[in-house]
């Protein structure tokens, strides 16, 4: 019997040794040779403290005084379990096996995911800055982390809290996701409460920050455009979101330095309000020679002077107002001179829209001749509901033939031509007759965010193409409860069971008596 | 087999102890009426699941794909959490507490019976009685179920009920050994109500701090683990973590009474 008490006690600390090295190899390399020493280390452990324990006398010998014995045994046990527990714990949390039961396989990562994060170089970390805990929200990232722990962490960060990481990424609202790569940062979205991170816009902007290209846009001003803040009307909403999406954004003012900056790869006009001076649109002439790309949204009732520049392109602009023969927007408590889309042109920019619904208020028709220079596709046209009123003005318009058009009309063209000096590479233009449906309230409206970002996306040229993860879905799945389900759930749960117990306890004190 | 003739000799004597007592009738009332209350309120009530899906449809729109069945089952379910670790002190303030208070400790202590077999028997006895007020709950789910469209897998429904008797099992073993150490029962609610609570909050604690220390604490808060299962995620981390919770407190309450044994000689 001692000498297995004795070799009991030799295997604790050989044991102990293993369990050691198999940390040591775990910290220093990850890799699965730690748990050949960890695995047999525990196991080796469990049984020589098992054996110990069971031979109550071993504590005499290891501590000589009588009194303390039974007592310091006990306590030395209750380290040894609580140290057993923990290891335990550590290594069921480097060998995890997990399997989501969801119908449509909602927490699992799709190949696109895994590709992008096994090919994180530097660290990556994704930032919820969010004062409420979601139950979702956790599972989803540490799917993420699952796939690249050494390089990709995330943080639930309370912006009230944490008020030096809230102000380091420029924290405007709760919801905000950032992610930060290096030394460099970028918003993500800002989610609703309880609203789910999406994989496909968490792993699209991991490969755009990623990216070594952020694309210079900058907006014109000067012509009473909408202001670039979060005021009603204004554009900062617009203005947030491309730098979400790793664009530097910034003014561009050709009254005062009429000179273009050499790194505008896209201008955009959007709502001017008075006319540009010839220098401007000269100006503007002159960077789509050079290959820049131009953003037009035109409101009706304005005149940007700009006949020159589109007679180029053959585009004119047509001053009537499109309206809505059927009012379809009245259940957003909207007018007829609102717009539902759902149907758009065959176009990169459109490509993913079908069936998803964008709305533009005060939509002004466009018009469009056709040349062999340069390729023209309506991306967003209103349908035969519609018609082109040609005085908005009179209350209650009708459809008057011949002065008002039948739909559908187009109000928004993508058009491309080659530029003559450099055979490989085309000169974009895009124009819309509409600049609601980017401004602050409306950008976030249906997926109007989607139209203005692919049509961002397609003028400058950005190359890596958003990986096409088909979002995960719930299974859309209701409760239909009839009137006895109702009723039987509204008697059982509250009263008649709770009765039961009272009932109950009351039937036990009476038959003790 | 003589341990296993044991185990179930004091699990058929703490289980009838359940089901002739009032107090346990009176838990098993409060328990109800609270789940009761909540489970009607997430599902019909003016804030409840069916009454904001049913709104949103009206106001019409694009309505992204919801699992009314799932998102209620995750409610209650996560309300249920809440609710036992509030309620569980009260079961479990009792299991060895009583037992010191009345003096029939010593007798089991000084029993031939191993410790470890006496808390197994406590905690299966009070784990079974737990289950037992579960069986209204699944009935209020069944009924509801029937009218799910379409129907709803019975994998995903089991889910949290599994999740929760982990949870269950593991809060109900750490009470017993807390009651282990006191006479007063009082005292052992509020105890395990303390620890649990903690436990329970290991999350936030480990957002605070930083590295191996925040993770780790982390990955030992109830709330995680019991989550994954409320989101439909069967995790092997999880389901050991729980467990584990299980055997620490029967291992530490078989050494606090073999403790108990030595200091009363």
């Amino acid at each position: 019997m001692k000498i297995w008490q004795r070799l009991a006690q030799y295997l604790l600390w050989f044991g102990l040794a293993l369990v050691v090295a198999g940390l040591v190899v775990l910290v220093a390399t990850g890799e699965g040779l730690a748990y050949g020493f960890l695995l047999p280390g525990l196991v080796v452990m469990g049984l020589s403290l098992g054996h110990l324990f069971q031979r109550q006398g071993w504590f005499t010998n290891f501590l000589g005084k009588r009194s303390t014995r039974m007592g310091t045994n006990g306590l030395v046990g209750a380290i040894a379990i609580v140290v057993i527990f923990c290891l335990t714990n550590f290594l069921a949390a480097q060998m995890v096996v997990r399997l989501d039961l969801t119908e449509t396989q909602l927490y699992t990562l799709s190949s696109q995911t895994q590709g992008v994060l096994q090919n994180l170089s530097q660290p990556l970390t994704v930032r919820i800055f969010q004062g409420t805990d979601d139950a979702n929200l956790e599972p989803f990232l540490d799917n993420y982390q699952r796939l690249n722990p050494r390089q990709f962490r995330y943080a639930l960060v309370d912006p009230n809290q944490d008020i030096a990481a809230a102000r380091r990424f420029n924290v405007q609202s709760q919801g905000e996701v950032h992610l930060e790569y290096g030394d460099r940062t970028q918003l993500v979205t800002v989610l609703a409460q309880g609203e789910p991170l999406n994989e496909s816009l968490l792993t699209n902007s991991i490969l755009r920050i990623q990216g070594d290209r952020q694309p210079h846009f900058y907006l014109l001003q000067g012509h009473g455009e909408p202001p670039l803040d979060q005021s009603p009307g204004g554009l900062g909403q617009m203005v947030q979101l491309l730098e979400s999406q790793n664009y530097q954004v910034s003014p561009l003012n050709l009254i005062q330095n009429p000179v273009l900056p050499p790194d505008a790869e896209a201008i955009a006009l959007i709502a001017p309000q008075t006319s540009l001076l010839p220098e401007e649109v000269n100006l503007l002439q002159q960077h789509l020679e050079n290959q820049g790309s131009l953003l037009l949204f035109l409101d009706p009732q304005t005149d940007p002077a700009l006949d020159n520049l589109l007679d180029d392109w053959g585009l004119s602009l047509d001053q009537h107002l499109i309206l809505d023969g059927i009012n379809r927007a009245e259940f957003l408590g909207l007018g007829q001179s609102s717009l539902l889309v759902t149907e758009y042109g065959a176009h990169p920019i459109t490509a993913a829209l079908t069936n998803r619904m964008s709305i533009y208020q005060d939509v002004r028709p466009l018009l469009f001749d056709a040349s062999e220079t340069i390729q023209g596709t309506p991306i967003l046209s209103s349908d035969a509901e519609t018609w082109a009123e040609s005085n908005p003005e009179i209350p209650d318009p009708t459809f008057d033939p011949p002065g008002d058009r039948q739909g559908p009309i187009p109000f928004g063209w993508a058009l491309e031509k080659q530029n003559p000096e450099a055979t490989m590479e085309t000169i974009r233009l895009v124009a819309i007759g509409n600049s609601t449906f980017v401004t602050n309230g409306w950008l976030g409206q249906y997926h109007n965010s989607d139209v203005f970002l692919n049509t961002v996306n397609w003028l400058a040229k950005v190359e890596n193409a958003p990986l096409a993860i088909q979002p995960k879905a719930a299974q859309n799945r209701r409760l239909n409860l009839g009137r006895w389900q109702i009723m039987a759930i509204a008697w059982l749960a509250p009263i008649i069971f709770p009765l039961g117990g009272v009932g109950a306890a009351i039937f036990c004190l009476w038959q003790r008596r | 087999m003589l341990i296993l003739n044991n185990i179930v000799a004091i699990f058929r004597r703490e289980l009838q102890s359940y089901f002739f007592s009032p107090l346990a009738y009176i838990f098993a009332a409060l328990l109800w009426l609270l789940g009761g209350i909540f489970f009607l309120t997430l599902l019909i009530g003016p804030q409840g699941i069916i009454t904001f899906v049913a709104t949103q449809e009206q106001m019409g729109g694009e309505l992204p794909p919801v699992d009314v069945a799932s998102e209620f089952l995750r409610a209650f379910f996560g309300v249920l959490g809440v609710l036992v670790l509030f309620l569980l002190p009260l079961l479990s303030m009792g299991l060895y507490a009583e037992e010191r208070k009345q003096g029939t400790l010593e007798l089991l202590a000084t029993s031939p019976i191993t410790n470890w077999a006496v808390a197994v028997g406590k905690l299966l006895g009070v784990l079974t009685f737990f289950s037992v007020l579960l069986l209204p709950m699944i009935i209020w789910e069944l009924i509801i179920f029937t009218g799910a469209e379409p129907a709803f897998p019975l994998g995903l429904l089991l889910l949290p009920h599994l999740g929760l008797l982990l949870l269950v099992a593991a809060i109900l073993s750490l009470g017993m050994f807390i009651s282990s150490l006191t006479e007063s029962s009082l005292v052992a609610a509020v105890l395990t109500f303390g620890l649990v609570l903690l436990l329970w909050l290991l999350d936030l604690l480990g957002d605070r701090l930083p590295g191996v220390l925040g993770a780790g604490l982390k990955h030992l808060s109830l709330l995680r683990h019991y989550n994954y299962f409320l989101a439909g995620i069967l995790d092997s981390s999880s389901v050991v973590l729980l467990l584990s919770y299980s055997v620490l407190g029967v291992v530490l309450t078989a050494q606090s009474i073999e403790a108990l044994r030595w200091t009363r000689r």
